[in-house]
């Protein structure tokens, strides 16, 4: 397998070939984070689509300061939230953020390991909930949980703190459980 | 500390990001604390259950295809680009001309003054300001609209130059949604790290 | 910080200006003594940016800039005179030929005079400026210069804007 920075190198001379053969090594997890974001195909493969094609135009300018996989990823996010801005209503933050403090949670003593088997419908909750999340705490949650990135990494590509990448994915967390309440109450016979 | 502190600490665990001491600690709580057991079963399940969830994937065909569409927009891009480089160079072909008569005329002007001992080389021996202005200045006694016209501009040019060199700008069409969440969680990051650290010494 | 010391180099300029104005009334139109006065303060403020100029050295520059614009200024106006009556001078064709000789010569003493002045700011300038300073004066220099020189080709094509 051809060393990356020498395939950065000619895709930087104009090697289109050169360039689609990182495409190959990028474009299933990109698209999978896409799709974690749209939650539509369709869209999910345009915005691949495009983050390669705005890579390969912006490739010259990339310095190589941070890995091809962070500076490729950050594009993806950055197309896909402003994809999202434009296309569906932002939940406020600032909401979410009041609710929390407001609500009190009780959750059931109860013991996961013998009580839940893996199902389809906590599945279709799970996806659901994963939805429902505010887009930025699902971009984060993503990059972390699914595209398996440290906290460092996720930070870099979203060009905030670890400290913030940390919190939003403890939120995340917290509202994943929240949401799958009302299911896991239910089956605490189980 | 309270719960809320461990149950962070458990979402960093989860994910790789807990030093070995916080560990220690997180792991001697949750040994007495029946609440916080249940939460690290519960995100340890769902993290199991998450990565376990099927992805949203396609057939090789279709990768091909992809990759095929993508080959044909990078060809259509180069292609583009080429061409308008070549529109772009023929529009400012005006300007290039002027600017290149404008350094010629600097070089001619420098030819032709007399030759200077002076070890400085001030430039006020090659492009002259004062010389430039002389050449605008019996431009503009031929022509009272062109006076006018570059009197106008200058003024705007002063204008412009005050506002750019002392005035502050708040432009609120650059300001960024998520630095605004990021400054408001900072203080929740910050308290809840502080605190997460006082309690693991 | 950066306000107050915008306003002190504008305060400077328009003192210099104010002596011009005042010494202009038998010079040209009102709109052509604006447009130095415009040029001059341009120039002054863009210097200023271009060179990174700090307070310390626009308090000691900036005097002797106004005192080197009002010299160039009159000098200038004499100039465009000059030349104004060797235009009228050509189209006489009685003139003799010693008349053309005084002014030729007079046109090319203030010249000489012109850039003589022009040189000795510049030396004393030169003399306040880090060598960064200087380099950036030259870049400066030819820039304003060129752009004034575009100025004037779009400014004479109809509906064009110069920044």
């Amino acid at each position: 397998m051809e060393d990356e920075r020498q395939l950065i190198r000619r895709a930087k001379n104009g090697d289109r070939e050169a360039f689609m053969v990182l495409v190959k090594r990028y474009e299933k997890p990109i698209y999978q984070l896409i799709f974690r974001l749209t939650g539509n195909r369709e869209d999910a493969a345009d915005l691949t689509q495009e983050t390669m094609l705005k890579a390969f135009k912006a490739l010259k300018s990339f310095q190589e300061k941070s890995s091809f996989h962070t500076w490729l990823h950050r594009i993806a996010v950055n197309l896909s939230l402003n994809f999202l801005k434009k296309n569906r209503a932002q939940k406020n933050q600032l909401e979410y953020l009041d609710n929390r403090l407001n609500e009190e949670t009780e959750f059931q003593a109860v013991s996961v390991a013998d009580n839940w088997q893996a199902s389809e419908e906590l599945r279709e909750k799970l996806e659901k909930a994963l939805e429902e999340l505010p887009l930025l705490f699902k971009t984060t949650f993503s990059l972390v949980v699914f595209q398996g990135m440290s906290h460092r990494q996720a930070a870099e590509v979203l060009g905030c703190s670890e400290g913030t990448v940390s919190w939003r994915v403890h939120e995340s967390r917290k509202m994943l459980r929240e949401k799958l309440k009302s299911f896991i109450n239910q089956n605490k016979e189980f | 500390m309270s719960c809320e502190k461990y149950k962070k600490m458990i979402s960093d665990r989860l994910d790789g990001n807990l030093s070995p001491e916080a560990e220690k600690k997180l792991l001697e709580h949750v040994s007495g604390c029946q609440e916080c057991r249940n939460y690290l079963e519960f995100q340890t399940y769902l993290k199991n259950e998450l990565q376990e969830m099927p992805a949203a994937d396609n057939s090789d065909e279709w990768w091909a295809g992809f990759e095929n569409r993508l080959r044909d927009r990078l060809y259509q891009e180069e292609q583009e680009e080429k061409s308008s480089l070549f529109i772009w160079a023929w529009k400012h072909l005006g300007a290039l001309a002027g600017s290149l008569a404008v350094i010629f005329l600097a070089i001619v002007i420098m030819l032709r003054l007399p030759a200077r001992n002076d070890p400085e080389q001030l430039v006020a021996t090659t492009m002259s300001y004062e010389e430039t202005y002389l050449t605008l200045n019996q431009l503009m006694q031929k022509d009272e609209n062109l006076a006018q016209k570059i009197g106008d501009e200058l003024e705007k040019s002063v204008m412009e130059e005050i506002n750019h060199s002392g005035l502050e700008r708040i432009n609120l069409e650059n300001y960024d949604y998520y630095e605004q969440e990021i400054n408001e969680n900072t203080i929740n990051n910050f308290q809840l790290e502080n605190i997460s650290l006082e309690d693991l010494r | 910080m950066k306000k107050i010391f915008m306003m002190t180099i504008i305060g400077f300029l328009l003192l210099g200006l104010s002596i011009n104005v005042a010494e202009a009334q038998q010079g040209p139109p009102q709109g052509k003594a604006n447009i130095r006065e415009n040029l001059f303060t341009l120039r002054a403020l863009r210097m200023t940016r271009a060179l990174d100029l700090t307070e310390q050295q626009a308090a000691v520059i900036f005097p002797e800039l106004n005192r080197a614009e009002k010299d160039k200024a009159e000098l200038q106006k004499e100039l465009a005179r000059e030349i104004r009556e060797l235009r009228a001078m050509l189209k006489d064709e009685k003139t003799p030929l010693e008349q053309y000789e005084a002014r030729v010569a007079r046109i090319n003493e203030l010249r000489a005079k012109l850039r003589e002045r022009e040189e000795a700011f510049e030396k004393f300038l030169f003399g306040q400026l880090t060598p960064v300073q200087k380099a950036k004066y030259i870049i400066f220099n030819v820039d304003f210069n060129a752009n004034l020189m575009m100025r004037m080709r779009r400014a004479a094509e109809t509906g064009q804007k110069i920044k």
